[in-house]
């Protein structure tokens, strides 16, 4: 059967966690690449189950929301739970006043900067240590919006004095969509080798769009049992 | 109505040394007693890097292997994956040919494009490229087979004249199929004059809306090859017990254990955004049907349980306008080799002399010839 995550979740739920929805009107960025089969296993729990090939989405926004202006960039690592293709949250960097719902758990302060350099598009993010890592959209072109598909997130969740999995469905209503091929997430030079943002790097682009709209993330929520069969 | 099987080759974990071995060994054991119980065709895919799920790249190899243990059983190389990157289209219509030769006129030749990222990226194939080169080697392949010599100029391939050899041994070729998995591919095959291969458990409804739409289009299709090939073949599970509640659970084990690896790949709409993989193809469609029934019931459209059961199953199928069905019969070794050979002589016994009276439509192929 195949490979589960190798991750022990206990006490990695916040404890101030928000489930949201974080919902955000603005620019929205996302990138899928192929990740390294043991890195990806490191940061997936015992109930997620690896894809083949191992994936890892990187979500990148700026835009308002009800608390006001924010930017956020979010690392998960692709894995299916309970079935069906979910990102499990990694790591992420907050910028601005409004706290991250919905994603909430490893996320820490810093900056995150989306500048056009040239035909390419470049995010640079940077934590509280330094600079974290950089993605690179090559040269991106139109794209009708209704080709492009999100899945939701797995986060950390307490629940009665311990951690669990919870769910937080992802959707889009996008006015404009850009598609890049060949788009990569690299590391900081300085960045650690237990990061996720160097762990979590990208052998091989899968593809990364960008859309001008809405993001909504959450709220997240605790899903029931499965029924054992 | 016609009945085969299908084959992924699925191979659980942990792999030993000989664990390919033995189950490669399960299916040609599975093979040739379907040959002689009467069983129509064997199928194969081709996949490539499917952990589990397929340990079928060379499905050439074992269809020739299946052919040389078996004497009536049609060998379907269901499909050649019609991408430069994975295959040549000559070399795809002499591997084929030669198949036919060494089968004595068996051959039934599927195409298709591959629908996940898992391969497509393994390959380094382009996503947006793949539907036009399927639709240019579907069309260049039977000339290749019929025409003395054949040369080529073409937007993805081009060759100088040359005699592409052996010839087949069915004339003027093998029948000619299309793996459907993505809604609307049927309409595709329609228009090509190709047979239509479903790879997908939809319900009856939704498969009877297309079939009909299917059966419309290729009255005015413009057959790629020599010959209409007017044929709807769909893929099932089968597990056939005479106590119907073992027989039920024990296929739901089967069903789930496919679909749980199904799941794990990446398909190419999952993560690619393109027009040329408009929907995420089989593996929605696999969880879909499998959990489709209320808890304790049998999804509608699967063939197992007792014999009783499989013939009800079987005549709704018949009634949408289905001319074969290909079972698959295992899924990483799940169902014990004895019993799925039990399955199929029950099977054969009870159930396929109930349709053995209507003469179904075949290909206009025939065999031998000069």
């Amino acid at each position: 059967m195949p490979d589960r995550g190798t991750r022990a979740i206990d006490g990695l739920a916040p404890a101030d966690f928000e489930a949201g929805p974080l919902v955000l009107q603005g620019r929205l960025l996302q990138l899928t690449f192929e990740v390294d089969r043991d890195m990806a296993l490191r940061w997936m729990p015992a109930d997620v189950t690896r894809p083949i090939p191992c994936y890892a989405r990187l979500l990148v926004a700026e835009g308002e929301t009800p608390a006001g202006a924010l930017r956020f960039a979010a690392l998960g690592v692709g894995g299916r739970f309970r079935m069906m293709p979910r990102n499990v949250l990694a790591a992420a960097v907050v910028e601005g006043p409004a706290r991250l719902p919905a994603l909430t758990g490893p996320a820490e302060p810093g900056e995150v900067r989306i500048e056009q350099v040239g035909d390419d598009l470049v995010v640079q993010i940077a934590g509280i240590g330094g600079a974290l890592a950089e993605a690179r959209l090559p040269a991106p072109y139109a794209i009708d919006p209704a080709m492009l598909r999100w899945d939701g997130w797995v986060v950390y969740a307490p629940e009665g004095g311990r951690t669990v999995l919870a769910e937080s469905p992802m959707s889009v209503e996008a006015a404009a969509a850009r598609l890049s091929k060949g788009a990569a997430v690299t590391p900081a030079p300085g960045v650690e080798r237990g990061s996720p943002w160097r762990q979590l790097r990208t052998l091989l682009p899968i593809s990364a769009c960008i859309v001008e709209g809405t993001l909504r993330v959450g709220p997240a929520a605790v899903p029931a049992p499965m029924l054992p069969g | 109505m016609k009945f085969g099987i299908f084959y992924e080759i699925s191979v659980p974990r942990p792999w030993g040394p000989r664990t390919e071995y033995e189950v490669y060994q399960n299916c040609l054991e599975q093979v040739k007693l379907a040959d002689e119980l009467g069983f129509d065709q064997v199928w194969a895919v081709e996949h490539h890097f499917l952990e589990e799920y397929s340990h079928c790249s060379a499905p050439e190899v074992f269809l020739t292997a299946c052919a040389m243990v078996t004497k009536n059983i049609r060998i379907g190389r269901g499909i050649v994956v019609c991408v430069p990157e994975f295959n040549s289209p000559v070399k795809a219509a002499e591997v084929a040919a030669t198949m036919d030769i060494v089968s004595g006129g068996r051959l039934e030749f599927g195409t298709g494009r591959s629908a996940t990222w898992t391969e497509l990226g393994g390959m380094s194939a382009d996503p947006d490229e793949t539907k036009k080169t399927w639709d240019e080697w579907v069309r260049i392949i039977p000339r290749m087979w019929t025409e003395e010599r054949f040369g080529y100029q073409g937007r993805a391939f081009s060759m100088p004249q040359r005699a592409v050899l052996p010839k087949p041994l069915q004339k003027p070729h093998p029948p000619m199929w299309v793996a459907v998995t993505s809604p609307g591919t049927e309409l595709d095959a329609a228009d090509r004059g190709m047979g239509s291969l479903g790879l997908t458990f939809g319900g009856f409804a939704e498969q009877e809306k297309k079939i009909a739409e299917y059966r419309r289009r290729i009255r005015y299709c413009d057959p790629v090859g020599s010959f209409v090939n007017e044929q709807v073949n769909t893929v099932n599970f089968l597990f056939c017990h005479e106590d119907n509640e073992y027989g039920a659970k024990t296929g739901q084990r089967l069903a789930g254990t496919f679909n749980y690896l199904a799941e794990q790949l990446l398909a190419a709409r999952q993560a690619y955004p393109t027009r040329s993989y408009p929907n995420l193809g089989l593996l929605p469609a696999l969880r879909r049907e499998a959990t489709s029934a209320p808890e304790g019931q049998i999804p509608e459209g699967l063939c197992i349980g007792n014999p009783d059961r499989i013939v009800e199953v079987i005549k709704k199928w018949e009634s949408v306008g289905v001319d074969r069905i290909n079972f698959l019969l295992n899924a990483i070794e799940t169902v014990p080799q004895e019993e799925v050979l039990a399955s199929l002589r029950l099977f054969a016994k009870e159930v396929m002399p109930k349709f053995a009276e209507k003469p179904a439509p075949r290909a206009p192929a025939a065999v031998g010839g000069d």
